[in-house]
């Protein structure tokens, strides 16, 4: 090819290019593009929380693309049904509702940013009871065991996403918090980092064989959930040793 | 004039002889440690049991399910099927893979020495004695572990009808060989994608009445599988197929890189690796050096890609040329110091299709870059007209091989010295220390850091008969053994925490391993 043929076909590729794009922009600023992702977006949150047997309540979403935009005003996820895994650690949360949100998304440097923000939040967990091990300078839950397909699912969904959660009303267990701002993303395959900017404070969940590793940077004493078998294992020990 | 051929043939056998003593010591140092240290699944079994049932007269129409659920092809089990009937030991199988790997080097070598440059047979075999993840895979039996022999002897026939395209049968020899390696893993699809622009490209398509009858032979060699489909399949009662496809976009690259480096074989526990080598204390270590010689075999594999893509004919596209092109032998590139690069070039080319499918992958679906990838870096230095640039490539080459041999061998020395005792080859020496201390016939559980998992039907399969056929002298009533490996203490402070809060009724050590009798705890 010569470089009068090469110059030929770059032009036709550039336009191309541009002309999809164009008709992407376009598509956009239709009312049916908005209307099919709204009822899209409603069918895969809807569907990928009742997968982990959580059905969920999702009503009246509004799309708009300039800028990206998603609100809704209720979104409220359950834990009724038993689970396969009774006792895995994200059997902790038992239902979160989220009231008149805006998910706003705009572009980072290498990530995605979401920023969700709520006027009200309320979530129900259930307590965790933790074993002192000195030995180890950890506490290890007592009642729970970590998956490592779930954390794993959670960076293959959201790892190239800083979220960032804000409300003007948290409600935990009953108990309120005022202005509430918390930050989380994947600093690498294994680490899920989670900050508190307000607080000046953070928490990193680190992904090992043995457990989830709960850490709080300047704290000397972790926190862990430790893997099914070993959990099973280590609690059969501690009930013969009561 | 006679003294000149029969010095060249002695020459000839010198290099012949060299090369395979040098594959011969080399490999066998790893293959002996390799070996016996790997695991035994599902996949190793169902290969054993479905050849022999093909050997008690049930021919099979489809192979074991992928991942993904759906069929494989029974190619494999065919071809295992004469091994299976002399021997039934599964540890048989398991050199044949690495036999099946070393014959495909051996061949290559061969047809490259007769017709390339010493220095690319030199790359070529260093690059197959060294590459990471090429000899774990080729050091157990699965069906894509068989691939490179039949790639090996893909590229013998195509590179013979390169050199003589009127000998038209190497054309169908090489397409069947082809089939082959699309039913050991469909993923190698693209292999036919290049082999098919290769011909276009070069002007090498044959005469039209061989293209039907390879097509015929083609559909004949996976109709079994067809038949299955349309005729006895239970649609009714088959689990729902999962696709990976657009899933992940940044899968296929991620897994190509780990291909190309080995870093993934660093890691002990990663999806269908079951588990690899516990590299503790050297992990970060071993994967920052992997990682060094995955950016520098990239460098490599696209400054070849830049090069052989610049022998090509400048041509103008349009659909008059398109047409001449699908035409028998028209165009037709004669001189085979160009159309072997080029069609190296096309042959690999399609692969790069995966990187924008978002299919999520993994390394040994690249196992058909297995010696494709070897034989392009080998025609690099050759391309290169600048001394200077030659050397350049000559010391990123040698970089390269230095990187993957020095973990390739210290991996193999590290199985060797800690294996897993529930490794293929390493069950009888359990089964012995059982039947010298045990009375009974105890539960066995394995501990690492991840889990603690009781011997499961696949360790039974092998320890049984050998269980079965000591001689047992013990003494003990053992109940429960718990076996680790001696550097998980040091490895894990949870799971060392955990063994201190046992009482077992005995220690012993074997192969760096510990095997406890725990008793009822």
């Amino acid at each position: 090819m010569d470089h009068g043929q090469t110059m030929k076909l770059l032009k036709w590729m550039t336009f191309l290019i541009l002309s999809l794009f164009v008709i992407i922009v376009a598509l956009t600023f239709s009312q049916e593009t908005a209307r099919n992702l709204e009822k899209n977006f409603r069918k895969n949150i809807i569907r990928s929380f009742e997968d982990s047997g959580m059905p969920t309540q999702l009503d009246d979403i509004e799309i708009s693309f300039w800028p990206l935009l998603i609100k809704w005003p209720l979104l409220n996820i359950a834990r009724n049904s038993a689970s396969q895994l009774p006792n895995s650690w994200l059997q902790i949360f038992k239902s979160i509702k989220l009231s008149n949100c805006t998910l706003s998304i705009s572009p980072g440097w290498f990530r995605f940013n979401a920023e969700l923000q709520c006027k009200e939040v309320y979530v129900r967990h259930l307590q965790v009871r933790w074993l002192e091990v000195e030995s180890l300078n950890s506490a290890l839950s007592r009642d729970f065991f970590f998956v490592h397909s779930d954390f794993r699912n959670l960076e293959g969904k959201q790892r190239w996403w800083n979220i960032i959660l804000k409300t003007e009303n948290l409600i935990i267990n009953g108990k309120n918090i005022s202005h509430f701002h918390l930050n989380y993303y994947f600093s690498s395959h294994t680490e899920l980092v989670i900050e508190w900017p307000n607080l000046k404070e953070k928490m990193h969940l680190i992904n090992e064989p043995e457990q989830l590793r709960v850490v709080f940077p300047g704290v000397k004493k972790n926190y862990g959930f430790l893997s099914h078998s070993l959990h099973a294992e280590i609690n059969s020990l501690w009930q013969n040793s009561l | 004039m006679q003294k000149k051929i029969t010095g060249s043939f002695l020459k000839y056998i010198g290099v012949w002889s060299l090369l395979i003593c040098l594959i011969a010591v080399i490999m066998w140092f790893y293959y002996y440690s390799t070996i016996s240290a790997n695991s035994f699944w599902l996949d190793q079994y169902k290969l054993i049991e479905f050849s022999r049932e093909i050997l008690d007269g049930e021919l099979r129409l489809v192979g074991m399910r992928t991942s993904r659920l759906n069929f494989n092809f029974p190619m494999i089990h065919y071809l295992l099927t004469p091994l299976i009937a002399i021997t039934a030991s599964p540890w048989a199988i398991y050199v044949s893979a690495a036999v099946a790997y070393m014959l495909g080097i051996l061949i290559m070598g061969l047809t490259l020495l007769k017709h390339r440059p010493f220095s690319e047979l030199l790359i070529f075999v260093s690059l197959s004695l060294t590459h990471v993840w090429s000899l774990y895979y080729s050091s157990f039996p699965w069906p894509p572990n068989y691939i490179p022999l039949f790639l090996s002897l893909f590229f013998i026939c195509f590179f013979k009808y390169l050199k003589n395209s009127k000998n038209v049968w190497f054309f169908h020899a090489a397409s069947v060989f082809l089939n082959i390696i699309f039913q050991l893993h469909t993923m190698s699809v693209v292999l036919i994608i290049g082999f098919v622009s290769a011909l276009i490209i070069l002007g090498k398509l044959p005469r039209y009445r061989h293209w039907f009858f390879q097509v015929w032979i083609q559909l004949i060699l996976v109709c079994p599988w067809i038949i299955y489909h349309i005729f006895f399949i239970d649609w009714a009662n088959e689990p729902k197929y999962h696709s990976s496809l657009f899933k992940d976009f940044l899968s296929p690259a991620e897994a190509l890189i780990n291909y190309l480096s080995g870093f993934g074989l660093t890691r002990e526990h990663t999806l269908y690796l079951g588990y690899g080598t516990n590299t503790f204390p050297y992990e970060n270590f071993w994967f920052n050096w992997l990682s060094v010689g995955g950016v520098l075999i990239l460098l490599i594999l696209l400054w070849t890609l830049k090069q052989i893509h610049s022998l090509q004919k400048g041509r103008v596209i349009s659909w008059k040329v398109i047409h001449l092109h699908l035409l028998p032998y028209s165009q037709e590139e004669k001189d085979f110091n160009k159309s072997y690069p080029i069609a190296l070039y096309c042959m690999f080319m399609p692969t790069l299709f995966y990187i924008f499918s978002g299919i999520v992958m993994f390394p040994h679906y690249f196992q058909f870059l297995t010696p494709l990838l070897f034989l392009m870096v080998a025609v690099l230095p050759g391309q290169l007209e600048s001394k200077t640039f030659r050397k350049i490539a000559y010391y990123g080459v040698i970089l390269f091989i230095i990187n993957q041999g020095s973990f390739s061998y210290w991996r193999s020395w590290e199985e060797y010295n800690s294996p897993y005792l529930d490794d293929i080859g390493y069950t009888k020496v359990l089964a012995y220390k059982i039947a010298k201390e045990c009375r009974d016939k105890p539960q066995i559980r394995f501990l690492s850091r991840r889990e603690i998992k009781n011997a499961d039907e696949m360790f039974h399969y092998r320890f049984d008969p050998q269980f079965e056929s000591l001689n047992r002298t013990g003494t003990e009533d053992c109940h429960s053994i718990m076996v680790f490996q001696n550097k998980l203490l040091l490895q894990s402070p949870i799971v060392s925490w955990y063994l201190q809060q046992l009482e077992p009724l005995k220690k012993m050590e074997v192969y760096n391993n510990q095997i406890w009798i725990t008793g009822k705890q």
